[in-house]
Parts: structure tokens; C-alpha cells; sequence
């Protein structure tokens, strides 16, 4: 596969980071949000491995770091998922313009 | 030539297929389901295991079989993992055991829970717990028994979630968080010290991981110069059977796991103990090889035997003291286990193994057992409502069942005699445990005298339940109109009891009077053979002398003038009279494990949330400092424009005023017309001073004000909006990229 | 053949993911994260690294599609059609993500070897042993935490 510059993946890497990002800044709703977080981290995965193959001194640290974020992202998700489901429950609105109790 | 240990792969998938089948597909179609997870699963898994049993049977003198199925199925980098299937005798009994509990709980299930709404629910997590405890034991990798153990874990969780769904109760669920939680603490001691063994021998293949070699390596390393690994890996390992298998301090999840609904508790039960006896004869050269760094030297045993006999004394203890019919016989299991635990760590494995195959089958006849006499509570209930509180499973509530039960009575009995080990010969319970006791006689008599007693607590145990729930007079309305007509499950019962009775025979010892030629069987499958071999009068009739005595004491205290109504337990009455009251609480409320746990480990997350909080305070506090700051400057500034700034501007209009005045004047008193250009030209100057003033300074000073004000306000960054926030976070960092980007790449 | 197979399956990440972050249906949305997924994982294969794209299929794809499986009705209507739109100050966010990509993608692109230091030694799994565990039982108790967060009172 070595037909295939490691600058193309990390540019494909920071292309998905940055949808994902815009997705994260400029969804109204929580879910949309976590989908862009989502998305991010997939991107950020995808880098992980890219840079993991292109170093040969870093052996297998590239994988074993996806590994462990394809867990966190997974876990996160969850997490995130139960707090939308509990914002729900508590105000009736997963909208993030209604959500600004923490305003002083 | 492909052999039937080929296929040894298929046992756990066809259960693994029936929870995949169900879950996505057959949900809403119960017959559809029940079948799936009958046939499809239990079945064939059973049939499966059992020609698998016959052949390890028949080849025994070749196992294990390991026989290798791919080549990298787990490939991280540079590292290649081989997975492959290893039958070996222990895994083998283990696997036809199971299968058999699988598929008798699968048929008792499919008509306890003919109207409930969890029915494919409840049989989906059913396949999938079963589908983990077969692939634990037929694969041959390290890492595999993991992640089958974390399966099981989720769906023991899930099943005992599921039996709590149907009550709204006060903290209902924690039961089954506890469960959870507890078996979470017993994978994280197997991940550690599987970790530890891998960075030891790079493989995790029983065969290589626990092989000569790496034991030898083991022996010699040390972790940062001063634990041996060793030492660290066996205690890791001890610690994770601890937790599996219900042992002291973490014996209360059992009692807990109860609360699935139908059989499931029953196989809860059997996967938990069979896993955790399992990983440690399989980590048994583990254990050989640091002996050393296991023992403990006051007392002169190993760490296992210390930890297997704590629990055989004290869940026996508590046992006694229990009111619903199923905990006690969970305590009682977590005690046999205990013996067989002990008995492994000194060394006599066929007693063991052989007492944990009859312990997984008198136990699995018990809860059925029970199961039905709560069926016959509950019809009694319905037949009499009242409106006290009612628990199907409360043995006060019980009694006199015998007349109402009788297969029901029939078979609990038997089920307690095995647990017992009583009457000599004819029950398997006897067998395994004069074997075990036995080999404890012959190399620590001490221990011998100690299991002993708890064996007689256990028959007394198991006694007492059968006279508190059978014998007498029924001791409430729902227990005189109890009945329960099930003739399935009369007849899994039947065969477990026949299973129970002649399970004994495969293990008979070899000089045992009057059966002298009879083969072991046990002993020549698995290869292996326990060290005393002579047959000790002794050791067997001190053994039968304490059950027996127990037995007595319990018809004594509980059958010779049943319990009436309302009295309160006559154990408890007894050991109050005799200032025991202390060890009675101690031992109703299971030694307060939970409690000891909780304290610790709940107190101190609590204090570290309570501190993280704190430390949080602290930032919004600085924060509001800085905002205050901010505040504080734009009205300075403010203050600065008002009252500094413009005065100085006016005193400078007035000085060009003045300047003009005395222009004036020259050009009045002196000079005349030369003046008059002088006098236009201060004149213009001081109205170029005042314009700038007016144009320039003043809409510049203002403009300067009105910018930190807009800029306090605008940099109050708490408009609560997370988005907001995110933003000036990721602007910051594209700033700061570019800004390391110029810097350090010299562009 | 190679190229060919990473622009396909560049093209379909990237344009499952701005459909994504564009889509007002949130059950849409939720398919389309998980074609994405599916597209990474091809992207990892590619990479050489089977078990972490088994993984990303697994969890990502396999995951995300029994989500969205399973919870359209809820998705419809916690945010009805229409409201999943755009905060007012959108391009703010749009603004910042195209500026960070500027900077990401122009040192995609004078990347070079050496411009990064790494640890010369041989990393090997087991120094990984630890964190890895620790991170594993921190994910378990933060899910425990999660289903207790939800559960319905």
C-alpha cells in the first residue's frame, strides 16, 4: 500500500476533523453535536494509524492508540447519549440554544 | 484426519447464533424464539459437548487436544495472536456439565415464563450467557477466556436487571449493579495478571503461557526488583477466582444473582463456579511454580487453601442464618466451592474437580427445587390475598408443605442429602466429598477438622431448610392453600436427581472395601492421580460423623416440634440465649462484606468527587475574580474619559481661548491691522483646537471607552452557551497551530 | 489500484460526513454516521491494519447502525424535522473549522519524515498493559454510570 502517500490520509484525517468540528460548533440540536464529536474522533483514528505506519520506530503504538479510541469514542457515545436522554426527561428540549442555565 | 474435536468450535456458536437470531430477528415471535434458543442452541450444544465428552473419554490417554484453528486472528502491529481449541479432561466434564444445566434450565424456562412479557429477552441473554461459558472452555487461549468471562459478566448483569424489572422497589436494581460491579473487580485481577503473563512469555495459548519454559522464566523475574511476577500474577489470578467464584470477601453477589427470573439463577450459579474452578486448574502450574510467594508461612498453607476454607466455614455460618430459601442455597454453594477451592491448594486436583461437578448438580437440583415451592407459594397467595407483604421465597412463611409439595419435598430432600453428602454410597455428594476429605486428612489434619465442621454446618444447613419449608404445619394462608402441579418440571427434576445419585460412581477410590476393582474413572480420564491412596477408616468416619451430626441437630432444633407461626427462628432464639445474639446478626447479614466494601470504596469515591468539586469551586471563583477585574477596568476607564480626559481638552480650548483673547488685545492696543491677521490666525488656530478637540480627541477618547466597555462585555464568556464556549476554544487553537506553525517550521 | 480505492472510499466518508453535519433529520443523520464508519474501516483495511478496522466495524459501524436501528422513533421525536438546523451564529463555527483546516491541511502536505521526533526504542504491547487496563475498567464504570444516569425514575 505504499502507492498511497501518508499525506493524502492525513489530509483525508483533517478534512473529516474539520466537518466534524463544523458539525460540533453549529448543530442546534445535543444528539447532532455528539455526532460531529463522533466524527472527530474517527478522524482522529484514522491519523493515528496513518502516522503509526509511516514511522518505523513507533511500532505498533499507532494501533494500539486506535484501539484504545475506537473504546473511548464507543464509551463516550454511550455517556453522551444517556445525558441527552436525561435532558429529555428533566426539560423537554435537546436543543442547545434552549440549554443555557449556565449563564450568569 | 478431521476428528470430532474439529468441531469442538460449533459447541458455543450455536448458542451465540441463537442470541444473534433473537435479538435482531425472532423479538416479537415467541414460539419462533423459544424454539431458536431451545433447539437451535441448547441442543445442539448439548448433543455436541456429549459426543465430545465420549471421544476425550475415549482418547483420553492423548488429551489435551489442542488443535490449532487460525493462525492470526487477532493482529496488532507486529504481534500475531493464534487461537485454537484445547479439550482437555477438566474442560470436557465442565463442558457436558453445563450443557446439560443449559438445556434443563432452557426447557423449565421456555414454560415458567410462558406469560411473561421478557420471554425472548430472557432466552436472547440465556443463549448468550451459554455461549460464553462454552467458548471459555473449548478455546485455548488466555484471552479468549477474558473476553468470554466479560460476556458472561454483561448477561448476568442484564438477567438479574431483567428479574428486577417487573417490581418497583426501593433500590431495586442494586442488586444486580452489585453483581455487576463485583465481577468487574474479578476481570480487572485476570487482566492484570493476564498482562503480566503476556509481557512475561508473549502468548497467551494455555499451552505456551502455562508451559515449562515460561514457569521457569517466571520463577527468576521480578517486577521492578522486588515482587516476584510470579508471586504478583498467582494472587492476580486468586484474586479473579475469588471474585467468580463467590468466595470471602466477595460472597454476596451469589445470594443476588437469585433474582433472575425462572432457572437463570441456576445457571448463574453453575457458569460462575465452573468458570472460576476452571481458570484455576488451568493456571495450576502458575501456582505450582510460585508456591513460594503463595504460602502464607504462620500458617503454613498456601494463599488458595486459606482463602477456600475461610469461605467453606464462614458462607456455611451464614447460610444457617438466611430466610429466603434461595440464598441459603447459594451461601451453601459459594461453601462447597470453597472446599474444592481448598482442596486444590494442596493439591489433590481429582477430589476437586469431581466435588465441583457434583456441587454444580445438587446445587442446580436445590434452586430448581425451590423454584417450584415459590411456584406453590405464589398459587398459595393468589388463593388466599391478604394484605401483608408477601415473599414467595421467605421460609417463615413456609411449612408443612410436604402434604401440599410432595414431589416437590422429594426432591429438595434429595437434593440437600447430596449437598450433605449423606446416606454413605448412594449419593455422588458422598463420594467427592469423602475423596476430598480424605486427601485434606492426609496432609493437614488440622484443615481436615475444620472442613469437617463446615460440612456438618452445611448438612445442617441444608436440613434445616427442608424442615422449616416442608415439615410441620403451614405457618401462613398462602403456604396451607400452596400447589403446583408442573410436570416439567418434575421431570428435569427426576432426571437431576438420578444424575445427582449416580454421578458418585465415576469416582469411587480405589480401595474402597467391598467395591475394591471398580475402576476410577474419573482419575484415569483425567490423568492424574491425589496422593493418599489407601483407604483411611478415620478420615471417613469422622467425615460421615459430622454430617451426621448434623443432620441430628437439625431435626432437633427444627423437625421434632416444628416451627409454629410467628415464632422466630430457633437457632437464633438459641444462640441469643447463649450471648451469641452478636454472631447470629453477623451471620443473617453475611459477615457485612457489603458493607466493608461499600465504606470503602463508595466513601471513597464520594470524597474524591467531593474534592474534584471543590477544586472546581476554586476555578469559578477565580474566574468571577478575573470577570470583576475586567469590569472594574472598563469603568475606570470610563471614569478616566469623564473626568480626566475632557477636562484637559476643555482647559486646552480655553488656554487657546485666552490665547485669542490677548491677541485681542495686542492687536486692539499695539498693532493694529498687522494684528488683524495675527488675531484670525490665533482665532483659527483655537477653532482647529476646538474642532479637534470636538472631532478628534473627544470621539477617540470616547470611542476607547465605549471599546473596553463593549470588549467587557463582549469577553464575558459565560453567555452559557456550550457552543460558544467550543467556539473560542477551537479559534484559539487554529490560531495557536498557525501561529507553531510559523514559529517552529520556519516558514 | 490502491489509489483508486482510497479515493472511493475517501469520497465516500467525506461525503457521508458532510451530510451528516448538513442532514435536519437526526434518524438520516444517524445512517449516514454509520456509512461513514463503514467507510473508515475500508480505509483502515487499506492502512494494513485488520484488527483495529474489525474493531472500527464492530463498534463504529455495527454500533452506530444498531443505534440508529433501534432508535428511530425516539430521534424523530426528541427533535422534530426542521429544528435540527443551524445555530444563528453558524458561520462562526463554519468560519473556525475552515481556518483550522487551512492550517491541517497545508502541513498534510509539507509533511516530512522528519520533521517529527519520535522514541527511538522498540514500543512494545506490554508497556501499553497497564493503560490499557485502567482505561478499560474507567470506561466500564463510566458506562455503569451512564445506564444509572438514564435509567428512568
Amino acid at each position: 500500500m505504499t502507492t498511497v502517500h501518508p499525506s493524502w490520509f492525513l489530509a483525508l484525517a483533517a478534512t473529516l476533523f474539520c466537518i466534524g468540528l463544523y458539525g460540533a460548533l453549529a448543530r442546534r440540536s445535543a444528539v447532532a453535536v455528539l455526532m460531529g464529536i463522533f466524527l472527530m474522533l474517527d478522524a482522529v483514528i484514522l491519523n493515528l494509524v496513518a502516522f503509526g505506519r509511516a514511522l518505523e520506530a513507533a511500532g505498533m503504538g499507532g494501533q494500539v492508540l486506535a484501539v484504545l479510541l475506537i473504546l473511548v469514542a464507543a464509551a463516550e457515545t454511550a455517556l453522551g447519549l444517556a445525558l441527552v436522554a436525561t435532558l429529555w426527561q428533566r426539560y423537554s428540549t435537546t436543543s442547545l440554544d434552549d440549554l443555557n442555565s449556565l449563564k450568569e | 484426519m478431521p476428528t470430532l474435536f474439529d468441531f469442538a468450535w460449533l459447541i458455543p456458536l450455536f448458542p451465540l447464533l441463537a442470541f444473534v437470531a433473537i435479538s435482531l430477528f425472532a423479538h416479537p415471535n415467541r414460539t419462533l424464539s423459544e424454539q431458536l434458543a431451545i433447539y437451535l442452541g441448547a441442543v445442539i450444544s448439548f448433543v455436541l459437548a456429549f459426543l465430545v465428552l465420549l471421544s476425550a473419554v475415549v482418547v483420553s490417554g492423548e488429551l489435551p487436544i489442542e488443535i490449532p484453528l487460525l493462525d492470526r486472528w487477532f493482529s496488532l502491529g507486529l504481534n500475531r495472536e493464534p487461537i485454537g481449541i484445547s479439550i482437555d479432561p477438566v474442560g470436557a466434564a465442565l463442558l457436558l456439565t453445563l450443557a446439560l444445566i443449559y438445556l434443563i434450565i432452557s426447557i423449565y424456562s421456555k414454560e415458567a415464563l410462558r406469560d411473561d412479557a421478557r420471554f425472548s429477552r430472557f432466552f436472547a441473554l440465556l443463549s448468550l450467557l451459554a455461549a460464553g461459558a462454552f467458548a471459555m472452555l473449548v478455546f485455548d487461549n488466555l484471552l479468549v477466556l477474558l473476553i468470554a468471562w466479560e460476556i458472561m459478566d454483561v448477561c448476568i448483569y442484564l438477567l438479574t436487571g431483567l428479574g428486577h424489572e417487573g417490581r418497583e422497589e426501593e433500590g431495586g436494581s442494586n442488586g444486580s449493579l452489585k453483581t455487576f460491579l463485583i465481577a468487574q473487580v474479578g476481570n480487572l485481577c485476570l487482566l492484570l495478571g493476564l498482562a503480566l503473563l503476556y509481557a512475561q512469555g508473549s502468548s497467551l495459548a494455555y499451552g505456551e503461557a502455562f508451559g515449562a519454559a515460561n514457569m521457569e522464566a517466571l520463577r527468576q523475574s521480578t517486577l521492578s526488583g522486588d515482587f516476584p511476577t510470579g508471586g504478583v500474577i498467582a494472587w492476580l489470578f486468586l484474586g479473579a477466582v475469588i471474585a467468580r467464584c463467590a468466595q470471602v470477601p466477595l460472597h454476596t453477589w451469589l445470594p443476588e444473582a437469585n433474582e433472575a427470573p425462572a432457572g437463570a439463577g441456576a445457571l448463574i450459579h453453575a457458569t460462575a463456579i465452573a468458570s472460576g474452578a476452571f481458570l484455576l486448574m488451568r493456571a495450576l502450574p502458575v501456582f505450582d511454580a510460585t508456591a513460594a510467594s503463595l504460602s502464607i508461612p504462620s500458617l503454613g498453607l498456601s494463599g488458595i487453601t486459606l482463602v477456600g476454607t475461610l469461605t467453606a466455614v464462614l458462607t456455611s455460618l451464614a447460610a444457617l442464618a438466611q430466610r429466603d430459601i434461595r440464598h441459603a442455597v447459594s451461601l451453601s454453594a459459594a461453601s462447597q466451592a470453597g472446599t474444592a477451592i481448598a482442596a486444590l491448594g494442596i493439591g489433590a486436583q481429582v477430589a476437586a474437580l469431581f466435588h465441583i461437578l457434583t456441587t454444580l448438580s445438587s446445587i442446580t437440583l436445590l434452586l430448581l427445587a425451590a423454584e417450584w415451592v415459590a411456584r406453590g407459594m405464589a398459587r398459595g397467595r393468589q388463593e388466599a390475598p391478604s394484605d401483608e407483604p408477601f415473599d414467595a421465597h421467605d421460609m417463615a412463611a413456609m411449612g408443612g408443605l410436604y402434604d401440599r409439595l410432595p414431589a416437590a419435598f422429594w426432591t429438595f430432600f434429595i437434593g440437600g442429602l447430596a449437598l450433605s453428602g449423606l446416606p454413605p454410597l448412594l449419593v455422588s455428594g458422598f463420594w467427592s466429598k469423602d475423596a476430598l476429605l480424605a486427601q485434606v486428612w492426609a496432609s493437614n489434619p488440622t484443615l481436615f477438622w475444620i472442613l469437617a465442621c463446615s460440612g456438618g454446618l452445611t448438612t445442617f444447613g441444608a436440613m434445616r431448610q427442608v424442615s422449616l419449608v416442608f415439615v410441620g404445619a403451614p405457618r401462613s394462608q398462602a403456604a396451607s392453600r400452596a400447589a403446583a402441579h408442573i410436570p416439567t418440571l418434575a421431570t428435569l427434576l427426576i432426571l437431576l436427581c438420578i444424575l445427582v445419585m449416580g454421578l458418585g460412581w465415576i469416582g469411587i477410590p480405589a480401595h474402597f472395601p467391598a467395591l475394591e476393582g471398580l475402576p476410577n474413572l474419573l482419575e484415569s480420564f483425567l490423568g492424574a492421580q491425589d496422593t493418599a491412596r489407601d483407604f483411611l477408616w478415620d478420615s471417613r468416619m469422622l467425615g460421615l460423623a459430622f454430617s451426621t451430626l448434623g443432620l441430628i441437630a437439625a431435626f432437633v432444633f427444627y423437625a421434632w416440634a416444628p416451627l409454629r407461626a410467628g415464632e422466630p427462628d430457633r437457632l437464633e432464639q438459641a444462640m441469643r440465649r447463649m450471648w451469641l445474639g452478636w454472631l447470629y446478626q453477623l451471620m443473617r447479614n453475611r459477615f457485612y462484606a457489603d458493607a466493608l466494601v461499600g465504606s470503602i470504596l463508595a466513601r471513597g469515591a464520594v470524597l474524591l468527587a467531593g474534592g474534584l468539586a471543590a477544586i472546581e469551586n476554586g476555578l469559578n471563583l477565580l474566574t468571577d475574580g478575573l470577570a470583576f477585574l475586567a469590569q472594574r477596568v472598563c469603568t475606570g476607564g470610563q471614569w478616566l474619559d469623564v473626568h480626566v480626559l475632557s477636562e484637559l481638552t476643555h482647559l486646552a480650548g480655553r488656554a487657546g481661548e485666552r490665547l485669542s483673547h490677548a491677541g485681542n488685545l495686542f492687536e486692539q492696543h499695539l498693532l493694529g491691522q498687522l494684528s488683524g491677521l495675527a488675531h484670525g490666525g490665533t482665532l483659527a488656530l483655537a477653532r482647529l483646537g476646538d474642532l479637534f478637540e470636538r472631532a478628534v480627541l473627544a470621539p477617540a477618547v470616547d470611542g476607547a471607552g465605549r471599546l473596553v466597555r463593549v470588549a467587557g462585555l463582549g469577553f464575558r464568556p459565560r453567555t452559557g452557551r456550550v457552543q460558544n464556549y467550543l467556539l473560542l476554544a477551537c479559534a484559539a487553537v487554529a490560531v495557536l497551530a498557525a501561529v507553531f506553525l510559523f514559529l517552529f517550521l520556519q516558514v | 489500484m490502491e489509489r483508486i480505492l482510497f479515493i472511493i472510499l475517501g469520497t465516500i466518508t467525506l461525503g457521508a460526513a458532510l451530510a451528516v453535519v448538513t442532514q435536519r433529520t437526526l434518524s438520516c443523520a444517524a445512517w449516514l454516521l454509520a456509512l461513514s464508519c463503514l467507510g473508515i474501516a475500508g480505509l483502515l483495511f487499506l492502512l494494513e491494519a485488520p484488527a483495529v478496522a474489525a474493531l472500527q466495524l464492530l463498534v463504529g459501524a455495527g454500533g452506530v447502525a444498531l443505534l440508529a436501528r433501534k432508535n428511530e422513533a425516539r430521534l424523530r421525536q426528541t427533535a422534530p424535522p426542521g429544528s435540527a438546523g443551524v445555530t444563528p451564529r453558524w458561520w462562526a463555527g463554519a468560519l473556525v473549522a475552515a481556518a483550522l483546516a487551512e492550517v491541517l491541511l497545508w502541513t498534510a502536505f509539507h509533511y516530512d519524515p522528519g520533521m517529527v521526533p519520535v522514541p527511538t526504542a522498540q514500543v512494545s504491547l506490554a508497556g501499553y498493559a497497564l493503560p490499557m487496563a485502567t482505561a478499560v475498567v474507567l470506561l466500564a464504570t463510566a458506562l455503569v454510570g451512564a445506564l444509572e444516569v438514564a435509567r428512568k425514575r
